[in-house]
């Protein structure tokens, strides 16, 4: 009796172990052969070359600059908005307060809203009521607002852990409120708000979803040369090596490599951000 | 001007950037709507939601029937959560309850790494490399499947699962286990009668939030899901997800035409999809936080 | 019971206080003796902090909280808890050392600057001399001088509760409140700060909230003992400690309860 609770105990621990073990080994799994297939292919001249022969030769440089721009570009408009929105958020609302529901509610949602969705936001709002076309500018606003309930979220958690009493200390000395949240909460909150911004860059660099019919085109020779040209990226790029073209299997190796490129970028911003967090928890001293 | 005015004036400011997000969402329903709605001159509602052909493009008789891309959008996300629950939440369970701080600090960075591979690279994944498995192992004329589909989504929100649940179960007072030990219970029934069911709403809610995001994912249905637009009768068969369709045809319509407003309105079942799962999770948490006694 | 020979520097008349539906505070009438030091007893939970925080309007910062009747400051008469009073221009003239010490995660330099910078201070020298003079009245000078601009967490918890002294003084308050200042501290820290506030009589009035009996008949003239909300009773130090008036309050200093 005591022993077969014994050994269901163990059963069921184990259970558990495997199952944390088998999404970690999905995980390398999938590493090891984008590494494998990849590294093929990958060279200081994929990077900075532009393609050749209808995308069966040459590089991926326009579309690591493709979604370099359209990365910086939605950053630099939700960056501020999302701070803004959670300072107001964690510092100065009422959590009964009209507005302040009317905005958690938005920012609740829109962090379920499906990224195609967005697409269809972006196209017909940026590129069309706007007249943007479809171009940096459609796509890297279209991003923006994806980014902003993940950015929102971020920043509320690294505002809360920011404790009251630093708060009280400073308005006791007769700060006022934004003096408080300027001199006071943001300085200590940052690396944590850093952290849900390199986060985001990692996700804003892999979305494809949202810039399919607002930024992206498969194929193009030129450069970008202004906020308003269409431009190649990453994703899109694996995705249209892979469904457009007649000659796969020139195209597949490329595929590979962007798909590395892509991974190796994203992955190394997340480290970053991990690092960051492993170490701030460490030299916290509140 | 008094710095007690200045104060006031920069939280003006601030309030009406907040509304940034709440201009955002409302934006999206009134466009979804705008170009969705035109849809219903050419089919009604019921026939648009029941219909079983899509022929959007069809020269004479096209049909814009999305029953076949909501039944699919609904297998690969069921298939997806089948593999999820158990091994999101036994990771979890493992990472909260079992796991030595040591091995909790290899694991859940490596789990949070997961989370960021984009989804079209998953996609890709799921083409080059499931998908001939999966032709092999079952011996099916091609890998394209909703259990194709479902499999790689699985994977791409399994962090996601396993993060909320995981904080979930965090959030379980220690006082409740030592309750449990104390009476002479294992660790194992610690978990299953004391630790599960107390996490329970925290871990249905991670379910539900999963399960939308699934339904929401585009890259990885429009490149291995397969595409036909059948309702499907079993998860070795091809689908078109709602997404999907969205993603595929999006760039080949006439803007203004029947095709993309059927679109939009495509867009709106998805938009009001996302607006149900978040009043059932808000229902859940309500429900339970009043519950709640500790 | 009221002080009348002496210099009030501040007064509560009717101050009642509440939390939303709760009220915490009933009828205070409390004189402040200028540049003495007034200590707040009682039982915990009986409203010593709130009403601490009702000098300095700390209650505004949170949704809710109402004020009912006066506490007048003197010399210009003004009453701190009047909706038109902007509590900021309060809190310029009225310092807050809290019950755990709560130095910013900054230098001990900019810890110090801080209120002065909030009042546009911008230049170094004044800094300079400000901080120095501070950290000096708080003694922490000789202990800091060497190392303003490292982080005030590397200071023991003594010394971040002397810091925060010092954060206080540096803008030149007319009052200071200390919340159980030393209850976080070992007894050589605490020992100090008490040396420290018996010190500090000579430039400013103080108000401290103190759990520990024996602290309050060393360091003040003038204690308050509170229950349940309310100022049972109010006299000259010495008097309260071996004669008070109200048996509730000899029952609590003999140690009866609380
Ligand atoms: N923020 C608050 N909201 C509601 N009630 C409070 C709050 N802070 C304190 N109280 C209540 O007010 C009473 C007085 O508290 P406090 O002033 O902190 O007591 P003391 O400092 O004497 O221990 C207590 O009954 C306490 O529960
Ligand atoms: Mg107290």
């Amino acid at each position: 009796m005591v022993k077969a609770r014994a050994i269901k105990e163990i059963l069921l621990l184990n259970i558990l172990r495997l199952s944390a073990i088998a999404i970690m080994l999905s995980f390398f799994i999938i590493l090891y052969f984008l590494a494998v297939e990849g590294l093929k292919v990958l060279s200081i001249s994929f990077l900075i070359e532009r393609p050749r022969a209808g995308m069966t030769e040459g590089g991926i440089m326009p579309a690591l600059l493709g979604t370099f721009y359209l990365t910086l570009g939605a950053i630099i408009v939700a960056f501020p908005l999302a701070v803004f929105t959670a300072i107001y958020m964690t510092e100065y609302a009422y959590t009964q307060s009209k507005t302040m529901q009317a905005v958690r509610i938005a920012v609740n949602t829109l962090a379920g809203v499906p990224s195609v969705v967005y697409g269809l936001f972006g196209f017909a709002v940026f590129v069309k009521v706007f007249g943007f076309g479809v171009s940096i500018l459609a796509g890297s606003l279209t991003i923006a607002i994806l980014l902003l309930p993940i950015l929102i979220r971020a920043t509320q958690e690294a505002l809360f852990a920011v404790p009251n009493s630093f708060r009280e200390a400073s308005f006791a000395v007769g700060a006022t409120k934004w003096q408080t949240i300027r001199m006071v909460v943001l300085p200590a909150s940052a690396p944590g708000i850093l952290t849900g911004v390199i986060l985001s860059i990692s996700r804003a660099a892999g979305e494809t979803a949202p810039i399919m019919f607002t930024a992206v085109t498969f194929f193009t020779i030129a450069l970008p040369d202004s906020i308003f040209s269409e431009v190649m990226a990453l994703p899109y790029h694996i995705y249209g090596l892979m469904t457009e073209g007649a000659v796969p299997e020139k195209q597949v190796p490329i595929a590979y490599g962007t798909a590395l490129v892509l991974v190796l970028l994203v992955l190394s911003l997340s480290l970053t951000a991990i690092i960051i967090r492993i170490r701030l928890r460490k030299q916290k001293k509140w | 001007m008094t710095r007690a005015t200045k104060d006031k004036i920069i939280e003006w400011g601030i309030t009406l950037i907040a509304l940034t997000s709440v201009i955002s969402f409302l934006g999206i329903a009134v466009v979804l709507f705008a170009q969705g709605l035109p849809a219903f001159n050419f089919v009604g509602l019921w026939d648009f939601l029941t219909g079983r052909g899509w022929h959007p493009t069809h020269v004479y008789e096209p049909e814009f029937g999305i029953l076949p891309l909501i039944m699919g959008t609904l297998w690969v996300a069921a298939g997806a959560l089948i593999i999820t629950v158990p091994f999101g939440v036994g990771a979890a369970i493992y990472i909260s309850e079992v796991a030595r701080p040591a091995v909790k600090d290899v694991i859940k960075p490596i789990i949070e790494l997961l989370n960021s591979v984009p989804s079209v690279v998953m996609g890709f994944i799921g083409l080059l490399i499931l998908a001939p498995a999966v032709m092999n192992l079952f011996n099916l004329p091609v890998g394209l499947t909703i259990f194709t589909a479902s499999v790689m989504l699985a994977l791409l929100y399994m962090p996601y699962v396993v993060s909320i649940a995981e904080d979930a179960l965090n959030a379980i007072p220690m006082s409740l286990r030592e309750a449990s030990y104390a009476v002479g219970a294992n660790k194992m029934e610690t978990i299953t009668k004391v630790v599960l069911p107390a996490a329970f709403p925290g871990v249905s809610t991670a379910v539900i939030l999963g399960g939308g995001q699934m339904i929401g994912e585009t890259m990885i249905v429009l490149m291995v899901a397969g595409g036909a637009a059948m309702v499907p009768t079993s998860f070795f068969e091809p689908a078109r997800p709602m997404t999907a369709t969205i993603a595929a045809e999006m760039g080949e319509t006439v803007v203004g035409g029947d095709h993309y407003h059927a679109l939009f309105a495509i867009g709106i079942v998805l938009f009001v999809i996302t607006l149900i799962l978040f009043i059932l999770v808000n229902l859940i948490e309500k429900k339970f936080r009043r519950e709640k006694l500790w | 019971m009221v002080a009348n020979s002496e210099k009030l520097k501040a007064e509560t008349k009717g101050l009642s206080f509440y939390y939303g539906n709760v009220q915490a505070l009933k009828d205070i009438r409390l004189p402040l003796t200028e540049k003495e030091v007034t200590a707040l007893i009682g039982p915990s939970g009986c409203g010593k902090t709130t009403l601490l925080r009702c000098f300095n309007r700390m209650h505004d910062l949170y949704p809710h909280n109402k004020y009912e009747g006066e506490i007048t400051i003197f010399p210009d008469n003004i009453n701190i808890v009047d909706r038109g009073i902007d509590p900021l221009d309060i809190r310029m003239r009225i310092g807050m050392v809290f019950q755990k010490p709560n130095p910013f995660p900054k230098s001990i330099y900019e810890n110090i600057a801080f209120g002065l910078r909030v009042r546009g201070v911008r230049k170094k020298t004044i800094l300079d001399e400000q901080i120095e003079k501070s950290l000096t009245r708080a003694a922490l000078w000789e202990e800091t001088k060497d190392r303003l601009q490292e982080s005030a967490f590397n200071l023991s918890g003594g010394q971040q509760q002397r810091l925060c002294i010092a954060r206080a003084l540096a803008t030149g308050p007319e009052m200071l409140l200390f919340d159980e200042p030393t209850s976080a501290l070992d007894p050589i820290a605490t020992s100090k700060i008490e040396d420290l506030i018996v010190g500090l009589k000579e430039e400013v009035t103080m108000l401290i909230v103190t759990h520990n009996m024996q602290q309050a008949a060393r360091i003040s003239d003038w204690t308050g003992f509170m229950m349940l909300g309310e100022l049972i009773e109010f006299d000259k130090t010495d008097k309260i400690f071996t004669n008070p008036a109200k048996k509730l309050t000899e029952s609590y200093i003999t140690g009866r309860f609380g």
